[in-house]
């Protein structure tokens, strides 16, 4: 019997049951789909990140400190001191090598051009590393300097390269022409594919493949400085207390330092793979992370709490007013002779399974629209998460039943002569 | 007559009413809350970026040299441009730079004022302290090291312009990942010329055989390819490069003094070019120069936490009108019998849809009016939560919440005069 009015109670109000399926399924998939965005966002953000330039800078250990004042630089005998080009592709080796977003090598040296000497920058663009049993990992200029702008194209080969914005205004070059470039070791001519604007010393440089400055300068394989790309997190006190003193860590507080992606452990781990090297992190870059992502997380955790109240409120609101048009129908089960407990086990069964229904439609479209968010933001695929999948049903059922309880228990403490009366 | 029949009709059904109201409030707080964050964050997340130093530099353009001699860059009035900056609202650090000499070995010092610097560079990790006192020095990580610095030692520093030895204590060694950890960072009364006079160019003994492995004829080679790529510096002094391979007490061109001023702009780049702009009507030799690094990162940054509460703000909105939607439709099926007895007695089922309507906007009102009230306060705690700061009551988010809400308020009602004009008078007032 039971189940026979459940069941006739969906098959009469087809229209009715499918627009209380269809409430919750539109409420919470948005719910789910900004769970799905919220559970990602930090990590999302913290790519973000990139935008600021490296937060890693690695440079031979023995590299001397430069002296620069006021644009001169007297460089120091320690400069002859470089790394390995050959040892880049350990950085995609170490424990944190999934963290290391991009990187990219630089050798800077002086070259003539138009009877004048102009530095010349030397890196990698779309540079492929070929990496052991895994595929080979593109990295570049493009991705480790994002500020970077080129009018024009990016160099794609050896023969072009980039001219940094001031420089292209003194002697009025573009792209499409032809510079050569000449050092004590050798001469070259590449051809210019595009004005740069760094808003740093590269505006006032050619910038070209790291093999043919390698070359000009008489330097085969070796670079100067790398600048890497690192997903970090931001430090807190026991980073700090590793900064001041490594030796004020106890064991177990080392080895959660060493065991979590702190700039300064992705920049140890970095430096014990790449011999000779020194890595130190630019901490304008980590501290910038540390803030935005520190306010953002409080930010996000408010907003999605907000988002999931007004969902809540307006999930219920629609339910409660689908029970409240049903009052009559209450009334006359009363009437026929239903106990209250056999009302409300009626509605609460019919909530249950509209709060399943759009529950699990939600599952799926929530995580769909989440992906879909994150593609339009940050233009990232998102990861599956299987826990929104068990929490949409949940969250469905409990908003229904508890959007179905009050009104119905209302309803049948309301005299049902009254209500049949229409009073 | 119409303006009583709404108030008595509101009255009239406390309940649904309330319901309704608190549906409509709901909405209002959200779209005032969402658009207060929208502004406010962007500007505290914009202020909390500009804690993490300079985004603007200016420094001194040297004019073409006459001669072959050593020359002298223009002078700049340094108070006049950072009077001008200060009354902006631009937090500002002048930096004096000069070349001395430590244990024969040329090191970049650099003279600032502490607290100015404090501000500017609050990224640094500092081990010790800053420098307060006339005598007392931070180094860069990389030129303690070179040096074999640490905190409590002592230093001399030779002038390359001829003045007297300094005896610095060091009192702090200091991590920035960038250029500033191969200088060391005195406070400005440290040197007596540096912050107060043009920049000179002098011929100086530097001791060579300390730096092993180096001839002072690499070191001039060096300075002299290294100089000649910058047409400031190349134009401004031309090099009178005598050092040779003999060793000790050979001369170098240096720089005695050089200032440049760090700045921290308040906004984003065209707040940049406006200081520029007003720069340039001083009439100063300095050029301004935005870091684009840090500009590109927080444009970026803040574009992403926009569409974020963009985003939020109409997830919200659509989930709210859902709800309003559900109390006014709620609130016409309470209120059949009275809609069916209007129609009954000669109202047309638009003047009933009008009366749901105007029932509507003038909840509405209030709720955009209390909404309004109590987003900026929930969005005052947010923000106070996440930036410690205060909010502004906006005069955007007042439109946000009256907009949303009367926009949801016209979407409910229209829903509901459409139920509404499907009622039956004669079976409603029968009770079928």
């Amino acid at each position: 019997m039971f189940f026979r009015m459940l069941i006739e109670s969906f098959v009469r109000r087809r229209s009715r049951k499918l627009l209380a399926v269809a409430a919750v399924w539109i409420g919470l998939s948005l719910v789910i789909g900004l769970l799905a965005l919220g559970l990602d966002v930090g990590d999302k953000l913290n790519r973000e990140m990139r935008s600021f330039g490296a937060n890693i800078q690695l440079q031979p250990a023995e590299a001397a400190v430069d002296v620069r004042v006021g644009g001169y630089e007297l460089v120091a005998p320690g400069r002859t001191v470089y790394l390995d080009e050959a040892d880049l592709p350990r950085l995609k080796q170490i424990f944190w090598r999934n963290n290391i977003l991009a990187f990219a090598p630089r050798l800077t040296t002086q070259a003539r051009l138009a009877g004048r000497s102009v530095p010349l920058v030397g890196t990698w663009f779309n540079h492929h590393v070929l990496l052991e049993d895994a595929d080979p990992f593109v990295t570049g200029a493009a991705e480790v300097f994002p500020y970077w702008q080129a009018r024009g194209a990016w160099p794609m080969n050896p023969e072009s390269c980039l001219v940094g914005a001031a420089l292209a205004q003194e002697l009025d070059l573009g792209p499409g022409d032809r510079v050569e470039l000449t050092t004590d070791q050798r001469s070259t001519s590449v051809r210019i594919v595009g004005v740069l604007t760094s808003g740093k010393d590269e505006d006032e440089a050619i910038v070209a493949p790291l093999s043919v400055v390698q070359r000009l300068a008489g330097l085969p394989g070796k670079v100067a400085e790398v600048q890497i790309s690192a997903l970090t997190t931001p430090e807190n006190k026991l980073a700090e207390r590793y900064g001041r003193d490594p030796q004020s860590l106890t064991p177990a507080e080392y080895e959660r330092w060493v065991c979590t992606p702190y700039p300064g452990s992705v920049a140890a781990d970095i430096q014990n793979a790449v011999p000779g090297s020194s890595a130190r992190v630019v901490r304008r870059v980590a501290e910038t992370q540390g803030a935005v992502l520190g306010r953002i997380d409080g930010l996000m955790l408010l907003l999605g709490i907000f988002v999931l109240i007004a969902s809540t409120l307006s999930i219920m609101g629609v339910l409660s007013s689908a029970v409240l048009e049903r009052r009559g129908e209450v009334a006359l089960l009363q009437a026929v002779g239903a106990h209250r407990a056999d009302v409300l086990r009626l509605f609460l069964t019919e909530a249950v399974a509209i709060g399943l229904a759009g529950g699990v439609l939600a599952a799926l479209t929530g995580q769909v629209l989440g992906g879909w968010l994150l593609r339009v933001i940050f233009d990232s695929a998102s990861e599956p998460h299987g826990v929104l999948l068990i929490l949409a049903p949940l969250l469905g059922l409990l908003i229904a039943v508890a959007a179905s309880v009050p009104p119905v228990w209302r309803t049948v403490h309301q005299q049902a002569a009254r209500l049949l009366r229409g009073v | 007559m119409l303006g009583r029949m709404v108030v008595k009709a509101i009255l009239k059904n406390p309940g649904v009413s309330l319901w309704t109201l608190g549906a409509l409030t709901t909405c209002a707080i959200l779209a005032a809350l969402f658009a207060t964050m929208a502004m406010e964050v962007q500007q505290k997340m914009s202020g909390e970026l500009r804690h993490i130093g300079a985004n603007a530099v200016v420094y001194p353009i040297t004019s073409p040299a006459s001669s072959q001699s050593a020359s002298t860059p223009p002078q700049v009035d340094w108070p006049t441009i950072e009077t001008l900056l200060q009354t902006r609202g631009v937090k500002t650090a002048r930096v004096a730079l000069r070349v001395g000499l430590i244990e024969g070995r040329p090191v970049a010092v650099a003279a600032a004022n502490p607290q100015s610097l404090t501000v500017m560079t609050g990224y640094w990790s500092v081990t010790g302290r800053r420098p307060s006192g006339s005598d007392e020095v931070m180094a860069g990580r990389s030129v303690a090291k070179m040096l074999g610095l640490s905190v409590g030692g002592r230093i001399n520093i030779q002038w390359l312009s001829g003045e007297s030895p300094g005896q610095y204590q060091v009192v702090g060694i200091f991590e920035s990942g960038d250029e500033d950890e191969d200088r060391l960072f005195v406070p400005p009364g440290s040197l007596t010329v540096a912050t107060a006079g043009p920049a000179r160019f002098a011929q100086v003994p530097v001791t060579h055989p300390q730096v092993p492995g180096v001839t002072a004829g690499r070191y001039a080679d060096c300075l002299s390819c290294h100089a000649a790529t910058d047409p400031k510096i190349r134009n401004a002094a031309p090099l009178p490069l005598s050092a040779g391979p003999t060793g000790a007490g050979n001369s170098l061109p240096m720089t005695s003094d050089f200032g440049y001023l760090l700045m921290s702009v308040p906004g984003d780049g065209s707040a940049i070019r406006a200081l520029e702009q007003a720069i340039n009507n001083l009439e100063q030799p300095v050029q301004l120069k935005p870091l684009q690094q840090v500009l590109y990162g927080e444009r970026h940054m803040l574009t992403k936490i926009n569409l974020l509460a963009g985003l939020a703000l109409t997830a919200v909105a659509v989930l709210t009108a859902m709800g309003v939607c559900a109390a006014v439709l709620a609130r016409v099926v309470q209120r059949r019998k009275e809609l069916a007895l209007l129609q009954s007695l000669g109202a047309t089922r638009w003047a009933v849809g009008m009366l749901l309507l105007l029932e509507n906007t003038a909840m509405g009102v209030v709720a955009a009016a209390s909404g309004f009230v109590l987003g900026t306060a929930l969005a005052q705690g947010v923000v106070w939560y996440v930036f410690h700061a205060n909010v502004q009551p906006r005069v955007a988010a007042l439109a946000a919440a009256t907009g949303v809400t009367l926009g949801v308020c016209l979407l409910a009602g229209w829903l509901g005069a459409r139920r509404a004009s499907r009622l039956q008078p004669a079976a409603i007032l029968r009770g079928d």
